[in-house]
């Protein structure tokens, strides 16, 4: 699963997701995207599921994760008084604002990346939507 | 390229929430800027605008308030969530000297390599050229169905149209045929689990074996040195 090698701090605060996403909102690699429509802390483990949903769908395509779990989520342990401390790192997710391309697939026809953005949607924690390559 | 024609109305009103009553009515900011002058802020209609841009125009005779303006389209600034326009930036131009731009190439035919277990991987679609105008093209077309596994299309391969000269770096690789390499998907952890439980499970179940296995054998032997001593 994806984590940062080394970070300065490890845990970190909560934060909220405000406005749309102003970076990382465009089709830039490949020829499809799913493109995020709702904010969501996107886990580590749901982005693996997402890639092998994809890879598996369209084993000929090339596939490209555009976003990266940089954010150390920390939880206390079951049955733990409060205080004494902030909890444990228990995953690392990434921050998704609406309009972020999630991940994005080249060499296979629509239909195919459909059906294999269609699987994928269904391991995501938010709505999205396929959007094609901005061409001119 | 034709030049298309456009009408704007200069535009005062500035800052978010104007500019959000202006969307609300049908039009857009945009801005004309360049040429030594003072950029000019104005209002086109938004659909007008799709229009052009359907029709892949750029380069522009504006119409602000009588006054006409050559422009080109620069950069169309778009709402992420639901592809609206929202800004577009004219920079002025002159219609007799050439200008910098960025034209997409669109590949033709099928690339041999991809027979072979190779997959098709854009490095640069867009590249920059230098023209009038009025002689921009829509897209420089190449045929890539010559390229096998690990065959480059570079910038300085691709043919110009008369007048047009490439300004892109030579080398700059536009687009290549890799071997599509299949990342074998781990087996999911229930099922590495399992047959570690399984060893794990053998191991415990062996020594357990072994275990009551030397206490029948130890029993056994109590029990049949108790016999004879006890028939005695």
């Amino acid at each position: 699963m994806l984590m940062p090698k080394r970070t300065k701090w490890r845990k970190q605060m909560r934060g909220r997701i405000r406005g749309e996403a102003t970076r990382g909102h465009e089709v830039a690699f490949g020829e499809f995207g799913l493109q995020s429509l709702e904010p969501a802390w996107l886990s580590a483990r749901v982005i693996e599921a997402g890639r092998v949903a994809a890879s598996r769908s369209a084993p000929e395509a090339k596939l490209w994760i555009r976003v990266f779990p940089h954010k150390s989520v920390s939880k206390k342990a079951a049955e733990t008084r409060m205080g004494t401390g902030k909890g444990d790192v228990e995953f690392w997710a990434a921050v998704i604002k609406p309009g972020t391309i999630l991940f994005e697939l080249d060499g296979v026809t629509e239909e195919v990346a459909k059906l294999a953005f269609n699987r994928v949607a269904h391991k995501l924690p938010m709505r999205v939507r396929l959007i094609r390559r901005r061409h001119g | 390229m034709q030049v298309a024609r456009m009408k704007a109305e200069r535009r005062t009103a500035t800052g978010r929430n104007r500019n959000e009553t202006l969307r609300a009515q049908g039009w857009m900011p945009a801005v004309v800027y360049g040429d030594g002058k003072e950029p000019l802020s104005i209002a086109i209609s938004e659909w007008e605008l799709e229009q052009h841009i359907r029709a892949h125009h750029r380069v522009f005779h504006i119409d602000v308030d009588g006054v006409a303006e050559s422009a080109f389209l620069q950069e169309v600034a778009y709402k992420a969530t639901t592809d609206r326009a929202l800004h577009a930036d004219f920079k002025r131009i002159d219609l007799n000297k050439p200008i910098d731009a960025e034209v997409e190439v669109a590949f033709a035919g099928h690339p041999v390599g991809l027979g072979k277990g190779g997959t098709l991987v854009k490095d640069h679609i867009k590249v920059m050229i230098r023209c009038l105008p009025t002689a921009i093209p829509d897209a420089i077309a190449h045929d890539i169905s010559k390229l096998e596994i690990d065959d480059y299309l570079t910038a300085g391969q691709l043919v110009m149209p008369t007048g047009v000269t490439l300004v892109s770096a030579a080398t700059m690789p536009v687009c290549h045929v890799a071997k599509l390499v299949v990342q074998e998907v781990a087996a999911p952890a229930a099922a590495e689990a399992a047959p570690a439980a399984d060893k794990a499970g053998e191991k415990a179940g062996d020594k357990a074996a072994e275990k009551a296995g030397e206490k029948a054998g130890e029993k056994a032997g109590e029990k049949a040195a108790e016999k004879p001593a006890a028939k005695k």
